[in-house]
């Protein structure tokens, strides 16, 4: 009889045990509750991301820092003093990294119109780019890493939870990022990117974006971008082959016939 | 699908922009080499549709009145969002020999080259390249883009 307890007690620690570790597991690695695509079980409760997105002309011209200065009146980009400076006396000379064939970064390269995939895979969102960028948004931090190898980033640092069918990105340490689409002006190492990205419906994937920055905002600095489902396939970047506006000068030698 | 049609880099989004009313912008580079308020148009024949990243560019021959002919470069968008423009945009749009209109706003080192507004097709379509781009006042090259 004691025996037969003792197997008992032994068996109701072991289901125990395995309650809590199970409830640690379901806790995920980020701390949030919920589905955190942390593993191949939790990803299949998340949205399906799959196929191609573009940054759509509506969503282009209704908001987010490319159509500055021509946003509406009112809804003009909250600059400081000095910011307002520098883009009004930029060098057309000094082109963005962008023109060398080099990364926009964050958030520059969520303003162009390239097709962009979402990857999801156990504790990582990737976004491929066109252009061949690549941000990766780990969903299993519960903290951003040792920024030290970010110091001198085009896309910083990211992590990121899901809120149901949301996917909250949190990018920090991204000095060489665009802030525009087209001046050299970055980010700075400072500049904070949060991100609240999620589908509106099935064709459309919507970015709401908040860019946090004391040297070049006077106030936290919010768009809303809207992505549209595209039926084109991404290819391979080739910009530094075919691109003719390198180093600012434009090369007019005609193709071959 | 063509595969180069789904090159589809869109790096000079800012030009876009220029659909609701001031200067046309670069994204992808400054538009700083082109004079977007001084534009031109000339008529020839299609020598080469480049539908590449990160721009694509439109060579056209010009036929000169002592019989030769000069070779114009005009760059504009890039697949992506060419397409976004205009839907009928693709590297098959044309063919070499077309006879096509373009108007463009002239690169500034005076070199036959610039900034593609729009080129008219023999078919009768006007394929916009950059709205906006060549409708500026004052300054800008007389009329807009045709109806």
């Amino acid at each position: 009889m004691k025996q037969q307890k003792l197997m008992m007690g032994c068996a109701a620690l072991l289901l125990g045990c395995t309650a809590l570790a199970g409830s640690v597991h379901a806790q995920s690695a980020n701390g949030y509750p919920g589905p955190q695509g942390d593993t191949l079980d939790s990803l299949k409760q998340l949205p399906d991301w799959s196929g191609t997105f573009a940054l759509d002309r509506a969503g282009h011209e209704g908001s987010g820092y490319a159509d500055e200065p021509n946003r509406p009146q009112g809804k003009a980009v909250p600059l400081t003093p000095r910011y307002e400076y520098l883009r009004a006396h930029a060098d057309p000379g000094i082109q963005p990294a962008l023109a060398n064939c080099l990364p926009a970064g964050v958030p520059g390269v969520m303003l162009h119109t390239i097709l962009t995939e979402f990857l999801l895979t156990p504790g990582r969102v990737t976004m491929l780019f066109e252009d061949g960028e690549v941000r990766r948004i780990y969903t299993n931090l519960a903290h951003h890493p040792d920024l030290e190898p970010f110091d001198q980033s085009y896309e910083g640092s990211s992590i990121g939870h899901w809120e149901g069918n949301t996917l909250v990105v949190d990018t920090v340490s991204f000095p060489k990022g665009a802030l525009f689409q087209n001046d050299p002006l970055t980010a700075t190492i400072n500049s904070h990117y949060v991100e609240r990205i999620f589908l509106r419906d099935h064709d459309h994937m919507e970015i709401d974006a908040t860019l946090t920055d004391p040297a070049i905002f006077t106030r936290p600095y919010t768009t809303k971008l809207t992505y549209a489902r595209s039926k084109e396939d991404m290819v391979e970047p080739e910009c530094a082959a075919t691109s003719r506006d390198l180093n600012g000068t434009i090369d007019l030698t005609p193709p071959p016939e | 699908m063509p595969s180069m049609k789904r090159i589809a880099i869109s790096v000079a989004a800012g030009m876009l922009s220029a659909a609701v009313g001031n200067a046309p912008a670069w994204a992808h580079h400054s538009g700083a080499m082109f004079d977007m308020f001084h534009c031109k148009t000339i008529s020839g024949t299609v020598r080469v549709l480049q539908w590449s990243y990160p721009h694509n560019w439109l060579w056209v021959d010009q036929p000169l009145a002592n019989g030769t002919q000069a070779v114009w470069g005009f760059e504009f968008m890039s697949p992506t969002q060419a397409e976004n423009i205009d839907p009928l945009w693709s590297r098959d749009v044309m063919k070499k020999g077309d006879k096509v209109t373009v108007k463009f706003g002239p690169l500034r080192d005076g070199r036959n080259g610039g900034a593609l507004a729009w080129v008219l097709i023999p078919s009768g379509h006007t394929l916009h390249a950059s709205p906006g781009l060549c409708t500026l006042p004052p300054g800008g090259a007389p009329g807009g883009p045709p109806p």
